[in-house]
């Protein structure tokens, strides 16, 4: 595993007006970087990456069997009450996924460590899917890359195969077939995720359309209805599960037949007592790092080192400090999560490659490992603001 | 190899994904009551909108008739081996690949005619002939999936075409009669008929941060 610099494409900007690719720098940074590039061995990716990923999705979908017929975990989870049932049926009746993203720690000689998955709604799915492809497209077209590399990178194919296999599972149900995808207002990643999801989704022949979540609205009986008023059926969300448990309308979440992408049984792989959880289930598996629960941290001392605090409900980064072995604890970042309570993991801080840490999005799509993103930071916790760089594989 | 197989570049320009929608609609007139000469007379219309204004139909027809026209073509189109053969048929960036190891033009837009079935019922049955529309590269010409052309008249915007070539296929005249107008839909689209009780029970969490992905 290697960092290589590379000259950006001299026609980057006129391909990202060509495909629509919007948010190549957010908030005046840079966001998409293409003056470099990470090179792995086949070996890497198969063995340090791909199998354990497929291994620990497995893994995580044993602690969903446990934690929904328990009631005493579905409190520690902090999940509502009210939404047990929700979630309970979800899993029962197997809610298809769509996709997911494991972020690891991986220097390319240890095995990867499991940060967190981030099942519910992650983003960069075009960057990873489609931009990153189109470079080593390019790239190799331009001579600037071997003939021979390749990339781990799946994520399109599979999508749109898996729309095909979402409509006929509608289908056979006799289930709404027309897929409704809805974002929050004024974020253009969110609007561009869930874009590149339309296309895969209409390149799949399933009929879709855009609602913004706050434009969704209840009719007389209860049901959501989008901006014509039309009854929403069937509903791909970038949204989070924690969020919508909580709002006005969620008191209405399992009155009607609606089925979700991602299924409600996601909200508890979303959430950071997953960590403590796969821990307490797959003790020393070699691609988690140990982690507790708040009543547990007696425990954290046999593990010597320093450990990280972390919102269970967080996104991007957010409200994470150090806990340093005497205790003390140092603020990473700030944000407007925690009151739900924290989780502690063993501080890991991701690989460095020059000046940068560089954490590995590992995607599934359908349960199945589908490619990785990278993304790079100039201190170890990763936020919103990070870097993308593209990735080849080449031995 | 480790990556997407199946991606084609044109079906992800955007810039081409959102062209204006070319859709040709039948001007009300009857399939057998066009008299003595065998075309018809078509009107052209360029979005999904115009298909509202310019028809009596419903969105849920528009785009109902729409998806039929699309599916079809999938397997009517003319289809090519190669995505330069098919480009050069119908322009850079029209075609894409078809659900085989082909290659289809993607429908410029299409044309629909509303039928009145008119069997001695008293109920008279609405059914509709829709079918896709492509632009040739060589004479920027317009041709139906059936390859018949559409010829323009003095009208702005009005085409003939062979009434022949509007015949369906039988999976269309099937699909079509499964569309069925329902009395609300019209009414609720054409705005404000149908109150909209209750918005915004979603998203206000959402001004705390400014973006979910994780």
């Amino acid at each position: 595993m290697f960092r290589r610099n590379i000259d950006e494409r001299p026609d980057l900007a006129a391909r990202a007006e060509e495909f629509g690719f919007h948010f190549a720098s957010m908030y005046g940074e840079k966001y998409w970087d293409e003056s470099a590039f990470y090179q792995f061995s086949l070996r890497q990716i198969e063995d340090h990456l791909e199998d354990p990923t497929e291994e620990l999705h497995q893994m995580c979908l044993e602690v969903v069997k446990k934690v929904v017929r328990d009631d005493d975990l579905m409190r520690r989870f902090k999940i509502p009450e009210s939404q047990w049932d929700l979630i309970r049926s979800s899993w029962q009746n197997r809610e298809p996924s769509l996709y997911s993203r494991f972020d690891f720690a991986y220097d390319g000689k240890n095995p990867a460590k499991l940060y967190e998955n981030n099942a519910d709604t992650p983003t960069s799915l075009y960057e990873t899917g489609f931009w990153q492809w189109l470079w080593l497209s390019d790239q190799v077209d331009r001579g600037e890359l071997s003939r021979r590399a390749d990339q781990y990178n799946s994520v399109q194919d599979k999508l749109i195969l898996r729309f095909k296999e979402l409509a006929a599972h509608q289908r056979h149900r006799g289930k709404s077939e027309l897929l409704y995808f809805a974002c929050c207002k004024d974020t253009v990643e969110d609007r561009g995720t869930v874009q590149y999801l339309q296309d895969c989704a209409a390149e799949a022949g399933v009929k879709n359309r855009f609602v913004y979540v706050e434009d969704i609205g209840v009719d007389e009986e209860g049901q959501f209805i989008d901006l014509e008023d039309q009854p929403i059926r069937w509903m791909f969300k970038l949204y989070p599960w924690e969020f919508m448990f909580v709002e006005a309308f969620g008191e209405l979440l399992g009155q009607h037949d609606i089925c979700y992408l991602e299924p409600p049984w996601k909200a508890i792989l979303s959430n950071k007592a997953l960590l403590p959880m796969l821990w307490r289930m797959f003790p020393d598996h070699p691609n988690l790092l140990p982690a507790f629960f708040d009543d547990e941290t007696d425990k954290m001392k046999a593990h010597g080192g320093r450990f990280i605090k972390k919102p269970i409900f967080s996104r991007e980064g957010a409200n994470v400090s150090l806990i340093a072995e005497d205790g003390e604890e140092l603020t990473l970042s700030e944000g407007s999560y925690g009151e739900e309570g924290f989780i502690y993991q063993l501080a890991h801080f991701p690989s460095k490659f020059g000046e940068n840490y560089t954490i590995i999005g590992s995607w599934l799509v359908n349960d199945q490992p589908a490619g990785i993103s990278m993304r790079e930071d100039s201190g170890p916790v990763t936020q919103d603001m990070s870097r993308f760089i593209p990735h080849i594989i080449l031995d | 190899m480790k990556r997407s197989q199946r991606i084609t570049l044109p079906s992800m320009r955007k810039s081409f994904l959102l062209r204006p929608l070319a859709a040709v609609v039948g001007a009300g007139a009857l399939a057998g009551c066009s008299g003595g000469d065998d075309t018809e007379t078509v009107n052209l219309v360029r979005s999904v909108e115009d298909c509202l204004n310019i028809t009596q139909m419903s969105e849920l027809h528009c785009e109902a008739l729409y998806q039929i026209a699309e599916r079809e073509s999938e397997e009517a189109a003319e289809k090519f081996v190669s995505l330069q053969d098919c480009e050069l048929a119908y322009g850079d960036g029209v075609c894409r690949q078809g659900e085989g190891d082909w290659f289809i033009p993607m429908m410029t837009g299409y044309i629909m005619a509303e039928v009145i079935d008119e069997v001695g019922d008293a109920m008279k049955k609405r059914r509709y002939k829709t079918m896709g529309v492509y632009r040739s590269r060589k004479d920027d010409e317009y041709y139906t999936t059936t390859g018949a052309p559409l010829t323009s008249t003095t009208r702005y915007g009005s085409y003939k075409v062979h009434t022949n070539a509007l015949s369906p296929t039988q999976k269309m005249m099937e699909e079509a009669r499964r569309v069925k107008p329902r009395g609300t839909a019209s009414s609720r689209m054409l705005g404000g008929t149908v109150k909209s009780s209750n918005r915004g029970g979603f998203g206000s969490t959402s001004s705390k941060r400014s973006s979910w992905g994780g």
